[in-house]
């Protein structure tokens, strides 16, 4: 339901340096390993990984993703570790952090 | 609890500077930071882990920065990164301990509670001083709620902090100095700038001023050093231009842009269309009010940038006592601007810790004057450039997204004024616009520019966005403790 077979084919974010081996750790995104560079930030991890839209509000199709990338417009919330509404742009990767995306559902302060 | 002196929110050239200067004064004190390493946003850092390389030593930028840190790291000054506070309350009297000129003193001070990857959850301090700087201005258009339409600063942020292209075929728009500095940051990263388009004509304020350039070799060079990036990489620098419309589904695919007039209103004849994968656009800046307006601070209302700013004394006191400001929040001033503020907010602080006497802040105050001319005369050439163009809201439609937080339209705005909504409050009430995460910073200033518009009034009359902690999201554990 929300993972990358959903995400529009896009023009994705791209890293210019060659990543250092030495600091590659393993997050999870939605369900699947994917491996990031200590150092980078939730939002970092999720673009590299190919996904450009990090929620889509059903409610007129608004999707979301990094705006300011520095912690102001909360545009970025996403889910880390069970915990809701988490700003991908300000929240440094962790290995084994579970990160999930929330493409086509319900943003939390739309229904409550 | 920890007790400290001085607690200083914002580790940018502002906060720094004022670190510098109170810790070698004898203040105990504690900077905190969002970010992973000192700098704010004119030295913006990569965190250590991603360091490519040894800094580049002949960048004068690099080289400043590292005699800050050197300077931060031998006064043994205690950072807390990659820490965000979000709150501070006022404490009850006499709660907190401290010196006064080696006599035991008591005073009210402050709590700040604090969320970040250290033991310390909250802190106690006599003093604050706030330097959090500020943040781009959007600006709404028709589709800017696309994926693809980041702000230059965030560009800025992936490209020089995590070496990140956020894209392949760029459009950079707005207004301002930053607009320059992504443009060709974001070409020699490798990214197809299509053209950097400034709203402001080319000569807005730029001669009004003669002696304004004086003292400004370093913004000359930086200006330079862009101009001939671009210029070599043949991206088309127009002034006098802005966008109109985003176009896409899903995400950005295309931008429609032409000239504007001299008040910002779209030259429909002009209209192009350029296929791009990402837009970068800011009007300019907007101080970072979350402390100030959270503590209280009066605030006053500048109508060339059509901005509040808080209130401060000439020793950076704002108008709640013991309460501080330095840097950007007080008027997106530039790095030398704030480092000055930092200077004197630092040692107005001593003044009052009783480090140094009433004379000997006067006599240290003074020598800082003939820098804030200079720097005075820049940014009044500045909010020229700037200033607000009520023009570029033209192209809003009823379908623009005001509220990205709470999904408002322009159109539901438009709805909730004819219903009688006469200032924000009212706005708010009938759509919930400014009640979602981000508390309104993104959205405020096109809102009451909506408002002040369609009812006439000015812009200071329609009221503004309450900010109340948390300020930012925060693990709900955190606030049981
Ligand atoms: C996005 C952006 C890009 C810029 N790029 C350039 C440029 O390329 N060239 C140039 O000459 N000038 C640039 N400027 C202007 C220049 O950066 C500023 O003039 C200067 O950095 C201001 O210094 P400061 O100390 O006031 O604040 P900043 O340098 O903005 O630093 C503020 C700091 O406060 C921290 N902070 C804010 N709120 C909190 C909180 N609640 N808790 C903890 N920490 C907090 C932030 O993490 C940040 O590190 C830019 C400004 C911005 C906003
Ligand atoms: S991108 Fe704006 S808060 Fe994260």
């Amino acid at each position: 339901m929300s993972d990358q077979q959903n995400q529009p084919a896009l023009p994705v974010a791209t890293r210019l340096h060659p990543r250092n081996n030495a600091g590659a750790i393993q997050v999870i995104i939605n369900g699947k390993q994917v491996s990031a560079c200590r150092g980078e930030t939730v939002a970092v991890a999720l673009l590299l990984s190919g996904r450009r839209i990090f929620t889509q509000a059903s409610r007129y199709n608004l999707n979301r993703t990094l705006f300011c990338g520095m912690g102001v417009c909360h545009q970025c919330l996403v889910t880390v570790d069970g915990v809701r509404d988490v700003r991908a742009c300000m929240t440094k990767i962790r290995p084994g952090m579970k990160i999930e995306t929330r493409f086509k559902m319900e943003h939390s302060y739309e229904t409550s | 609890m920890k007790q400290v002196d001085v607690a200083i929110i914002g580790g940018g050239p502002a906060g720094m500077t004022a670190a510098i200067e109170l810790a070698a004064g004898g203040a105990k004190l504690s900077v905190i930071d969002a970010y992973p390493q000192l700098g704010g946003h004119y030295f913006k850092q990569s965190p250590k882990e991603l360091m490519q390389q040894e800094a580049d030593v002949t960048d004068g930028r690099q080289a400043e920065y590292r005699s800050l840190v050197n300077a931060v790291d031998k006064k043994n000054i205690e950072i807390l990164s990659d820490t965000a506070v979000w709150s501070i309350f006022l404490n009850e009297e006499g709660t907190i301990e401290g010196q006064n000129n080696g006599r035991p003193d008591k005073a009210t001070g402050f709590t700040l509670h604090l969320q970040g990857p250290h033991d310390v959850a909250s802190l106690q301090a006599r003093y604050l001083l706030l330097a959090p700087g500020a943040y781009d201005r959007p600006m709404a258009f028709p589709g800017w709620h696309l994926p693809g339409v980041i702000t230059p600063g965030g560009a800025q942020m992936l490209l020089k902090g995590y070496g990140i292209l956020p894209g392949k075929r760029v459009l950079v728009a707005g207004s301002g100095p930053l607009l320059l500095a992504v443009g060709a940051g974001l070409a020699e990263a490798g990214a197809e700038v299509v053209a950097v388009l400034d709203a402001a004509s080319m000569w807005d304020g730029a001669f009004k001023i003669p002696a304004v350039f004086w003292g400004q070799k370093e913004r000359v060079k930086d200006a330079w050093k862009y101009w001939s990036t671009l210029k070599r990489k043949q991206i088309p620098l127009l002034f006098g231009h802005a966008i109109f419309r985003a176009l896409g589904e899903d995400a950005v695919t295309a931008a429609v842009y032409g000239r504007v007039d001299a008040q910002g209103r779209p030259i429909k004849q002009s209209e192009m269309v350029v296929e791009v994968d990402t837009i970068c656009v800011a009007l300019g800046f907007l101080p970072n009010l979350a402390l100030t307006r959270h503590l209280e601070c009066e605030h006053t209302y500048n109508a060339t940038l059509d901005t509040f700013y808080p209130r401060y004394a000439d020793t950076m006191e704002t108008t709640v006592p013991n309460v501080f400001v330095a840097g950007d929040v007080t008027g997106v001033g530039g790095k030398d601007m704030s480092k000055l503020q930092g200077r004197a907010a630092g040692l107005s602080i001593l003044g009052k810790l009783g480090y140094l006497s009433g004379e000997q802040v006067k006599s240290r105050l003074q020598p800082l004057q003939t820098g804030f001319q200079r720097e005075e005369r820049f940014i009044r050439m500045l909010q020229d450039r700037l200033q607000a163009r009520p023009g570029l809201f033209e192209v809003i439609d009823d379908d623009t997204f005001i509220c990205s937080c709470e999904m408002v339209t322009a159109g539901r705005i438009k709805a909730a004024i004819d219903d009688g909504a006469q200032d924000i409050r009212g706005v708010k009430l009938r759509t919930r616009c400014g009640m979602g995460a981000c508390q309104g910073r993104y959205c405020e200033s096109n809102v009451a520019h909506l408002i002040s518009q369609a009812t006439n009034r000015p812009r200071e009359t329609v009221g503004t966005m309450s900010i109340r902690p948390p300020l930012i999201p925060i693990l709900a554990g955190n606030i049981l403790e």
